[in-house]
């Protein structure tokens, strides 16, 4: 793929951050992720005047959606072990607070003064900190946790019949929802931060072509060594 | 003081002579008959421990079973024994406790309903109280100690008693019919096993039309015809659910009564989706999205912002 960045002497690889695979699993994530939304939304706050969805499609919609999410999430877990992307999601403590802040200061301040973005992506590390922080508790624990307790709602003679006294499916819907609220709170913000390139497109369209288009670290040490000193 | 123990130390021990007697045939579990049309097999067992634990045992046999039975060996019943005689409008039968109270005000309304109900349409007057609530061994739960699962239960095995026998569908039934067991019937309904733990069999297949917001723990006895059960799943899972006026408000009501407030709204024990929501998590949930959608909606304004007042001075600039 040839790109305005091609003559900077990086090779056509160091571009390329997204692989099919990861691809496929990111945008069937998204689209069952909004189809569990949508249902689950709709099955919660069910009226039986103005149902967003019919209820028996609605249920339907979400045990299918499910179904598929998990498998898709079984699919993401095998290759991004197989693939080495697991590595993406190691965080990295050391000064993660200021570098956190660092992102956090770019997001609502530096970015309006005309500030460079504070940690260029590179393929060896994809995520600025806040976008690993988040991702590492959303897909290595919300996700599962949503899956599991999914898993026991579709099956409910699987939940604890008794938890600290009360009926063990109520604490399991409880806790399933909570997720489904957490996880609609990130995809909103997801969406909103994804926007954030060089242009409003320029992730998206990366995250089409497996092509990453805007800056990107060439030489990664010598930016983790700067951050770990807190400069951007 | 003394003359009053006597006395009912007395009453006891001539009712227990009395009933002692009834059961050492009755009690036997194989006194059956074939009688009626078809000559089925009629039991006339009467388990001794099921009565001793009924809310009937504090009866002589011969309260109910008047007449024809002062000699041995007696002929097989000719009137069936008058539940209405005791429940309805007796005022031996009144004990001062709401509870009666409000059973025998009950009691017409009872009767009307059951009056116009699929068993009575179908069975007639073959069919009577005594079907569902076996007075040899019906003790009402109502007001025991019982969990939410246990009240179903108690509740759902009325109707199971039967419809959970072929023999004894085959036994009532008038037409020709072909048995089918619950589970065949409600294949349709999706985890049948958790509804019939969380439901009661009433909650779908009685006419609740008329009845009091109060009433929920009692159902009624207009039981409809199978066309007319609920098979619309929105009818429970919605917030204007017929669950959250029957017998779900009981238990949520319980709850707060036995829990407090703040535990019963905190771990509402009555979860049906669509129904039952925790309104804090809800409210606390919402708010947090409906923050951060705001806080985009301001964000994403400057950013407009800026990029409009960039462009304007790099085209000053030019």
């Amino acid at each position: 793929m040839e790109n305005k960045h091609s003559s900077l002497g990086e090779s056509h690889l160091d571009r390329f951050f997204y692989p099919l695979w990861l691809r496929i699993w990111h945008w069937l994530n998204a689209g069952l992720f909004l189809l569990l939304i949508a249902s689950g939304v709709s099955m919660h706050f069910s009226s039986l005047e103005k149902p967003l969805i019919p209820f028996e499609a609605a249920s339907l919609l979400h045990n299918v959606s499910g179904i598929l999410l998990t498998i898709n999430y079984a699919w993401f877990v095998v290759a991004n072990f197989v693939s080495g992307n697991y590595r993406q999601y190691i965080p990295v403590f050391k000064n993660i607070f200021a570098r956190l802040f660092l992102q956090a200061r770019y997001y609502l301040y530096g970015m309006f003064r005309g500030e460079d973005h504070p940690f260029h992506i590179s393929r060896k590390r994809k995520f600025n900190p806040l976008q690993q922080l988040a991702y590492v508790v959303v897909v290595y624990y919300f996700i599962p946790f949503v899956i599991g307790s999914g898993i026991l709602l579709f099956f409910p003679e699987l939940a604890p019949e008794n938890f600290l006294g009360f009926s063990g499916i109520t604490p399991v819907a409880i806790f399933h929802i909570s997720i489904g609220y957490m996880l609609t709170f990130f995809m909103v913000v997801h969406v909103y931060l994804a926007t954030h390139g060089e242009t409003i497109w320029e992730n998206f369209h990366g995250m089409i072509t497996g092509y990453h288009s805007g800056h990107i670290e060439t030489h990664p040490q010598s930016k983790d060594e700067s951050s770990k000193e807190g400069k951007p | 003081m003394l003359r009053a123990i006597l006395l009912l130390l007395s009453i006891a021990v001539l009712q227990a002579t009395e009933n002692q007697s009834c059961l050492k045939c009755h009690g036997m579990a194989n006194l059956a008959e074939q009688t009626g049309p078809g000559r089925r097999l009629h039991s006339y067992h009467v388990a001794p421990s099921g009565f001793e634990h009924s809310n009937h045992h504090s009866l002589r046999c011969s309260d109910c079973h008047v007449q024809g039975y002062s000699q041995y060996p007696h002929a097989a019943a000719k009137t069936i024994p008058d539940c209405l005689g005791c429940h309805q409008n007796n005022s031996a039968f009144l004990d001062g406790s709401k509870e009666r109270s409000l059973l025998l005000r009950d009691m017409e309304k009872m009767k009307t309903e059951f009056e116009q109900s699929a068993h009575h349409s179908a069975l007639k007057d073959s069919f009577t109280c005594v079907h569902c609530h076996n007075p040899h061994r019906f003790a009402d739960q109502r007001g025991k100690n019982l969990s939410f699962e246990e009240r179903i239960e108690w509740s759902n095995a009325v109707c199971l008693n039967c419809h959970n026998s072929e023999k004894q569908i085959n036994e009532l039934k008038t037409k020709e019919y072909v048995y089918r067991t619950p589970e065949e019937i409600h294949a349709w309904l999706p985890s049948t096993e958790m509804h019939w733990k969380k439901v009661r069999c009433v909650d779908c297949h009685a006419d609740f039309s008329g009845m009091e917001r109060n009433e929920e723990e009692r159902f009624s006895h207009k039981i409809n015809p199978k066309e007319k059960a609920v098979r619309n799943c929105k009818e429970c899972h919605s917030t204007e659910s017929i669950l959250t006026t029957r017998v779900y408000q009981m238990n949520m009501r319980k709850a707060r009564e036995e829990e407090g407030l703040i535990t019963a709204i905190l771990w509402n024990n009555s979860y049906v989706i669509g129904a039952t929501r925790n309104r804090w998590l809800d409210l606390f949930s919402l708010t947090l999205l409906v923050s951060g959608v705001g806080g985009i909606a301001i964000h994403a304004y400057a950013r407009y912002y800026v990029y409009r007042k960039n462009r304007r001075e790099k085209n000053d600039g030019e």
